[in-house]
């Protein structure tokens, strides 16, 4: 660390005196080592250098978290901390909002910030790590404990500088068709492997005088990123890993053919003939979750649904009385490329931790372990990034093989949109809005998302 | 008793003659243009309020309907009517505490703004002090500062006070009422400056010459004949307050003991934004009370508080 | 007026005394207007100038880099399309809701049913945001040809035989998208001008409405020549109070259409540069035109204000 001000310099030891022999508090330190300038991990890592190791004694009994989880999820969490608290003693206050952008924002900005913030993607999380908001978890986790228990996928994904600064929390399995086993038998449908035959039955299905596909994007503020889950699934498995990941770190630019040609197929469903009522207004304007009921309704009104697994929560809901896996179920998206037979896109919830104190650890080596993921596995809606979770854990027959999917992917890519500095993510949603109203200005939409991905990465 | 008054537009009348103009012709005509204009009214009201209903009759509604079909369906048989929707907001965890710190919240936040701009607006408009006029406007204009654009620097202010002051103000009511005071102030002072300075100055004239202080005069005189205005006011910022979630996210959020209805509602709304219809109940119980203020407040909405008070 | 007459019965030499307590008064009003003062300059003048300030560094707010961020916004394209909506909204809103507000005040005045009309008009403003949302979903929603429609809207228009319109949602319809959101905004926000106009209509003296109806004038005539003149303060208060919120809109966009399909307006692109893309700069160089677009509107205010302060 180096003080370019003595003035700093001697504003630094005043502090350090202060904490050390004067005791003021964990987080009085914290405030003012921001108000000096430092940021939280220097001044996190002073802390620990002064403070040793966190004991028991300079352990708060008081956690500051934010997360987006409302609603029911909410009480999913509050179950899964119920355990933590029971042991620890340590209470955790969850906020929770659905604006978090804004929240979390706010109070970085303000010095304010919580203890845990729990981001939905991790683009967000480099963001913060590169200006320094993080503390990294490699001070709270066993590592050899954590290789264990994760794929390097979910390790390499946290990972920032050489440091892991994020625990995945909450996986979601991008790679699923949703659609009706009893409608599939009774109109004779065979499951297509390959995007051929994806194509062909949806032709058929269509000439039949049926709409083969249900698709909606509209989301608020954030419409066009179910049309980014299917480009970005049609990618993997058409280009592969490794052309992903230069798309993503926008090594090549989104000019480029293969991502024109992700577009393109994605295209082919979202225009084809008579595949969807309505389209391209009715893709526009139907939300996400209103257009996953049409192949669950009496009569079926289209017969196929591309959406991550967290679907099967929005069918139930709305359909009380459907089976899973004789009503609903899914299909695998199917391969382009045999070369990336079995390639998944998904996304997670990312835990990571902006203040370095004891209750923090500990909090955060708990949502680690399998027993705190399994505790929401079994109340459903939840997919679990810890390799060590049961299978048998999960509520159904389809959540199960949903995280089967997940674990037993050949390539598995987190969703490409998250990974993105949120400007190109926002332009790439933008992008597929305009397209998806009209096919032909393909290339316009491209270099528009090139000229902002320009920018983004410029001024970074 | 004939009054002499002139209208601005310099039409002389007296009201001596009133009862032997009015024939029995103009009576009628009067009579019917009055019903016409309830039945106006009525239609207006009616189609106002149309949305609204459709709020109303899918708060009763079953999930799975409101999701799937017109809230219009709902009113004829079969009727499918629950209140499933007002019992999960009813049983949601926390409500009864969220209501009351919605309370706690909003009261300060409603009395704190309007007495201070109450003090302030008598002053601009009867005081004379250097600067009046340019210290009011920018007050004005502030009217233009968008909530979000505080958020930040008054956070930092607040943490820099704590930090040299030991006292937390983040995450306290404290810091809530402050915002909320200063957001309602620039609307709260333009308002009542303008009906202060609409009542008549031999008002204050004759006060003035009475030897009366201010004091007297804001309390024995203003106030009394500003009721509609500061009802007015109370109405808004009450609901203003009681209606915010953001400024709630932002100073008090790290305090979830503190949070207000407001959020506790937008909580009940999972991360996907799927099952809005708690949406519909919460919307109707969050209102009540606002809406009850406002009937409370009507019966000061009355004219003729000027009648008689100028008397040469 | 009656002040104008009440001046005339005192005697001049009166009104020409100086009080002696004008120096004393110049202090006193530090006192009135010191609260005030004290909050709008610490929570929102502060503020204010912390934004500009801001909006001369980078995106991180640690590099000061003079006026590039200004650069940025004014070539992007989009902010044209941005300004254009403002303008559309700052016309149609502000006439809409200011207009509606006081004719709806003008008639309720005459009715028995005052408070209940009054209400239904006020309810829209007593709901939240997102309940208002909920609401307008409710009624512009889109089903598919053919299925059954949840939307109000869209149930009217297929009833005539017409395909479903894809409301809110289709790029080829921008201004369109634009009016619907503006409908929102006025059905919400006309009890806001109407609750106020009402209050300033009750201090109309009915004795000089019922003389010039005696005398002939038609209810017209007495709305245009008597009654507009005589609040005329308060619209100028209303109108501006809604110009300022139109320009500053957000909350409603936000949450019906997130700026999607040509809807965008200055506060929410804003918000997007500020919390989702942490472009401070920007962000704040954003705030600025948005503060510097209200100087026209401070402008006429300061000349009405300069016009009625000599009458007084």
């Amino acid at each position: 660390m180096v003080f370019f001000d003595r003035q700093q310099r001697e504003d630094v030891d005043k502090l350090v005196e202060d904490f050390t022999q004067h005791g003021i508090s964990r987080r009085q330190f914290m405030q003012r080592a921001a108000a000096l300038g430092l940021s939280l991990s220097v001044a996190g890592s002073i802390l620990a250098a002064c403070g040793s190791t966190p004991s028991t004694t300079s352990t708060p009994k008081t956690l500051d978290l934010l997360n987006v989880w409302t609603g029911e999820e909410q009480a999913s969490f509050d179950a899964v901390v119920a355990p933590f608290t029971a042991q620890t003693g340590i209470v955790v206050n969850v906020e929770s909002t659905r604006d978090l952008n804004a929240t979390l924002t706010a109070r970085i900005q303000g010095r304010n910030p919580p203890d845990i913030a729990i981001l939905p993607n991790p683009g967000k999380m480099q963001q913060l790590a590169a200006q320094g908001h993080l503390v990294s978890l490699d001070n709270f986790l066993d590592v050899n404990q954590i290789k264990q228990d994760y794929a390097k996928g979910w390790i390499d994904l946290g990972t920032y500088n050489n440091k892991l600064y994020a625990l995945f929390y909450k996986a979601a399995n991008k790679g699923t068709i949703w659609y009706s086993p009893k409608q599939f038998t009774a109109n004779n449908y065979q499951i297509p492997a390959s995007w051929q035959d994806l194509l062909t039955l949806s032709g058929s299905i269509a000439s039949s005088g049926k709409f083969p596909w249900s698709m909606g994007v509209s989301s608020g503020s954030a419409s066009g990123w179910p049309g980014a889950d299917w480009i970005a699934e049609i990618y993997l498995n058409l280009n592969g890993p490794q052309m992903y990941d230069k798309w993503v770190a926008h090594t090549i630019p989104w000019t480029d053919s293969s991502i024109k040609d992700a577009f393109q197929m994605f295209g082919q469903i979202a225009g084809g003939t008579n595949y969807i009522n309505g389209a391209p207004a009715s893709i526009l304007a139907t939300g996400f979750q209103d257009a996953s009921y049409k192949p669950f309704n009496t009569p079926p009104t289209a017969y196929m649904y591309y959406l991550g697994d967290f679907t099967e929560g929005f069918i139930t809901t709305q359909f009380t009385t459907d089976v899973p896996g004789t009503d609903f179920n899914f299909f695998a998206f199917p391969t382009i490329n045999s070369q990336y037979q079995n390639a998944v896109t998904g996304g997670a919830d990312v835990v990571t931790a902006l203040t370095n104190n004891g209750a923090v650890k500990q909090l955060i080596q708990y949502m680690a372990t399998a027993q705190a993921q399994e505790i929401w596995v079994k109340r459903g809606g939840f997919t679990a990034t810890n390799k060590k979770v049961d299978l048998s854990a999960y509520p159904d027959q389809v959540a199960q093989n949903s995280a089967k999917m997940l674990t037993s992917a050949n390539f598995f890519r987190f969703g490409a949109d998250d990974l993105m500095p949120s400007q190109v993510e926002d332009a790439f949603w933008k992008g597929v809005l305009t397209f998806i109203g009209d096919q032909t200005q393909l290339d316009n939409v491209l270099q528009t998302i090139e000229a902002v991905a320009m920018q983004a990465y410029a001024s970074s | 008793m004939s009054v002499r008054s002139s209208t601005a537009a310099g039409v002389d009348v007296t009201a001596a003659s009133a009862s032997k103009r009015t024939s029995l012709a103009q009576q009628m005509i009067r009579a019917a243009s009055s019903s016409m204009m309830t039945i106006i009214v009525v239609l207006i009201a009616l189609i106002w309020s149309v949305p609204t209903f459709g709020l109303f009759i899918s708060s009763f509604r079953p999930p799975a309907l409101i999701h799937s079909s017109g809230w219009w369906t709902g009113i004829v048989p079969p009727w499918q009517f629950t209140i499933e929707n007002y019992q999960n907001v009813l049983q949601s965890q926390g409500l009864g505490t969220a209501f009351l710190n919605s309370l706690i919240i909003a009261i300060p936040g409603t009395i704190l703004p309007v007495l201070i701009a109450a003090f302030a607006a008598y002053a601009f408009a009867w005081m004379k002090f250097p600067g009046r006029d340019w210290i009011f406007l920018i007050i004005v204009a502030l009217l233009i500062v968008p909530v979000q654009t505080i958020l930040i620097p008054v956070l930092n202010l607040f943490t820099d006070f704590s930090i040299n002051t030991g006292v937390n103000i983040t995450g306290e009511y404290w810091s809530v009422w402050l915002v909320h005071t200063a957001l309602g102030l620039p609307f709260a002072i333009y308002l009542l400056r303008s009906f202060f300075g609409a009542l008549p100055a031999d008002l204050f004239e004759s006060a003035n010459i009475d030897g009366a202080s201010h004091i007297r005069v804001f309390f024995s005189i203003l106030l009394p004949l500003s009721v509609p205005s500061l009802a007015s006011l109370v109405i808004f910022q009450f609901m203003w307050v009681w209606n915010d979630l953001l400024v709630a996210l932002i100073f008090l959020g790290g305090n979830p003991a503190h949070a207000p209805m407001t959020v506790n509602i937008a909580n009940l709304v999972n991360g996907y934004g799927t099952n809005y219809e708690v949406l519909t109940s919460a919307a109707f119980l969050s209102m009540a009370l606002p809406l009850a203020i406002f009937f409370g407040l009507q019966r000061y909405f009355v004219r003729g508080m000027l009648a008689g008070s100028v008397k040469g | 007026m009656a002040a104008a007459i009440a001046e005339s019965a005192v005697p001049r030499t009166q009104t020409r005394r100086k009080p002696p307590r004008s120096n004393r008064e110049k202090l006193i009003a530090w006192f009135w207007i010191g609260p005030a003062v004290l909050f709008v300059g610490i929570f929102l003048f502060y503020p204010v100038l912390d934004t500009i300030w801001n909006s001369f560094q980078n995106s991180d707010s640690t590099v000061f880099v003079g006026v590039k961020n200004y650069k940025s916004v004014f070539t992007n394209s989009a902010l044209l399309e941005v300004l254009r909506n403002n303008l559309i909204w700052l016309v149609l809103a502000t006439a809409g809701t200011v207009f509606l507000g006081l004719v709806i005040a003008v008639l309720v005045d005459r009715v028995r049913i005052e408070s209940f009309a009054k209400a239904t008009i006020f309810i829209p403003m007593a709901l939240s945001m997102t309940a208002a949302s909920v609401i307008w979903r409710f009624v512009y929603a889109y089903a598919a040809p053919g299925e059954k429609q949840i939307g109000l809207l869209n149930a009217i228009w297929t009833s005539f035989g017409a395909q479903p319109q894809a409301w809110l949602a289709d790029p080829k319809n921008i201004f369109l998208n634009n009016l619907l959101l503006i409908v929102a905004y006025v059905w919400m926000w006309t009890g806001f001008c109407m609750v106020i106009l009402s209050a300033a209509l009750k201090s109309v003296p009915v004795e000089i409405l019922e003389a010039a109806r005696v005398d002939g004038a038609t209810e017209v005539s007495i709305f245009f020549r008597i009654i507009i003149p005589m609040i005329s303060p308060t619209i100028a208060v209303v109108a501006t109070t809604m110009l300022i919120n139109v320009l500053k809109i957000f909350d409603i966009i936000y949450v019906m259409t997130g700026g999607d399909f040509g809807t965008n307006v200055i506060a929410l692109d804003f918000y997007q540069e500020f919390f989702n893309f942490n472009n401070f700069g920007i962000a704040n160089a954003l705030a600025v035109v948005l503060l510097i677009a209200i100087i026209p509107i401070m402008f006429f205010n300061i000349r009405r204000f300069r016009v009625q302060e000599a009458q007084r």
